[in-house]
């Protein structure tokens, strides 16, 4: 492939700013009019369009098959997975430029790619770091301090933002190659181990800050005031949040709809209070 | 009635699909913030926010399994909560329910857009890359107004009276129920997060940060953080390199 790109001198060059200014459509528009019927073609339309109107200047008919094909369905996790959008460009690129790439080639790539990324991308963003700043920034905000909302807003809008542009950036740069990289070279599951460490030690730590229910029975025995929150705290403290956390969890696992746990915690709490068993 | 506008306005801000709804407005912490703003009480905006977003821990965007939506419930149940004078537990509870109808909204957006992708076929047989950027941008943004922004304005304006209706027609044992449905309802969200988190062969770790905080009173969270960053990385340092590589195969518990 290398040797054929160096024959066939005709078609446009990308340029960075090309890539950058992709980049920028996709962040702001993936999912404007996400949808059940398509989810994302639309955004990866519009952050592609721009670039098929610039590698084919005189065949409109080129444009018009590029747009038609980028708007199959298409739905990923919009940061991580825009390496397949780095990969997509450069691949259209070559295309324009005369080298064997087929239609097929391009879609077969786009639909095999979007579940993986999404994957990889979903646990990164969406259960990993994202849950942690979030429990942080709950700690400072829980008290009245503005650096709650401040850090959160700095540290999703810069992650979100630096992952989508490096993410095309690599996809472009390295192109089919890109990601076997990312799923094989073991990066991604330290990365996960690394953050599923820190998330479930914060978490542990969330379960005693955030549930703040506690035993209110008490009893009088033969004169003497038993209160049993103060048995329970000289065995376990904060016994009863994490009872409730891991049942909750255990019954998620089992397949329980979450609204139906929701539900149930919620009667029993709303059961427990009205009775003074908890409070 | 201007600040019910606002609160409206925002709601279709926090909605509209892009990164600046979703990180500056769209989690409740954020949504707490600027609600409380709107009415002149930042401060315990901020406090019921990062209490409603407690139990919306495990929200995930990807859709599907979750029992409440995030948008509203943050943002409508501050705007009620903040009127009613309510403590952060009732808000809980308020923003909870608000959002197992908040939910409703998302399905509306997803099958309302679902007209736009023929529209922009269309475009395409043209090649008008331009009539696609337009039908992507513009028309779900009246779709967010009509199942996010009215609704929300309505939500503000008229909520508070509602709810303080309910809340006095409550019996005194009620509303202790009601407070104790607020301090337990964050377990759903630690319980869904714990979902997505564990491994089975990480889960010590949760213990651990259990065992830490419940004996020692620690609950500085940036500091658990640190901590737990240095034990992730001291443990994939001593991680021989084909076990980290079999440890995702059989991580699902």
């Amino acid at each position: 492939m290398a040797e054929k790109v160096e024959t066939v001198e005709t078609g446009v060059s990308l340029t960075p700013k090309d890539i950058e200014m992709a980049t920028l459509r996709w962040w702001l528009m993936s999912h404007l009019s996400y949808n059940y019927q398509r989810m994302q073609a639309g955004g990866f339309a519009s952050m592609i369009g721009p670039i098929m109107k610039k590698l084919y200047p005189d065949k409109p008919e080129e444009v018009i098959a590029g747009l038609k094909r980028h708007m199959m369905f298409f739905n990923t996790e919009p940061r991580w997975g825009a390496v397949i959008h780095g990969i997509t460009i450069a691949l259209e690129e070559q295309k324009a430029k005369g080298e064997d790439i087929s239609e097929e080639t391009i879609i077969d790539l786009k639909s095999s790619l979007m579940g993986p990324l999404a994957g990889i991308g979903d646990t990164i963003s969406g259960a990993l770091y994202k849950p942690v700043l979030l429990g942080i920034c709950l700690g400072w905000a829980s008290t009245g301090s503005f650096l709650g909302p401040l850090v959160f807003a700095i540290g999703m809008l810069g992650y979100d933002y630096t992952i989508t542009r490096l993410s095309i950036r690599k996809g472009y740069q390295l192109g089919t190659t890109a990601v076997t990289t990312i799923l094989e070279g073991g990066l991604f599951k330290k990365l996960t181990t690394f953050f599923s460490i820190m998330g479930l030690f914060v978490l542990g730590i969330m379960v005693c800050k955030f549930i703040t229910v506690d035993v209110a029975l008490q009893t009088v025995v033969a004169g003497k005031k038993i209160v049993f929150k103060e048995l329970f705290d000289q065995i376990v403290p904060k016994a009863l949040p994490l009872a409730l956390t891991i049942v909750s969890w255990r019954a998620i696992m089992k397949g329980y709809r979450v609204i139906n746990v929701l539900l149930c915690l919620f009667a029993f709490a709303l059961i427990g209070g009205a009775l003074g068993i908890i409070k | 009635m201007i600040q019910a506008v606002l609160v409206g306005l925002l709601a279709w801000a926090q909605s509209s699909s892009n990164p600046l709804g979703w990180w500056l407005i769209r989690e409740p912490l954020m949504a707490g913030f600027w609600v409380g703003l709107i009415y002149g009480k930042p401060v315990e905006g901020l406090i019921i926010g990062a209490a409603i977003n407690v139990a919306f821990l495990g929200w995930n965007s990807t859709g599907g399994a979750n029992p409440s939506d995030l948008y509203s419930a943050g943002l409508l149940g501050t705007a009620v909560a903040i009127q009613s004078n309510m403590s952060t537990e009732q808000a809980v509870v308020v923003a909870v329910s608000i959002g197992v109808i908040g939910n409703y909204a998302w399905i509306l957006f997803m099958s309302i857009n679902s007209m736009l992708p023929s529209m922009q076929d269309k475009y395409a047989e043209k090649g008008d890359v331009r009539g696609i950027m337009l039908i992507q941008a513009i028309p779900s943004q009246v779709v967010v107004i009509l199942v996010r922004g009215i609704p929300a304005f309505l939500a503000a304006f008229y909520g508070p009276t509602v709810i303080d209706g309910l809340l006095a027609a409550v019996p005194a044992w009620g509303i202790a129920g009601f407070n104790t449905v607020g301090k337990v309802l964050p377990a759903v969200g630690v319980a869904m997060l714990l979902k997505y988190m564990a491994r089975k062969d990480l889960l010590v770790f949760f213990g651990l940060g259990f065992a830490v905080s419940a004996y020692m009173g620690m609950n500085n969270l940036l500091f658990g953080a640190f901590i737990g960053a240095a034990m992730g990385y001291i443990y994939i340092s001593l991680q021989p390199k084909e076990a980290v590589v079999n440890a995702r195969e059989e991580d699902e518990i």
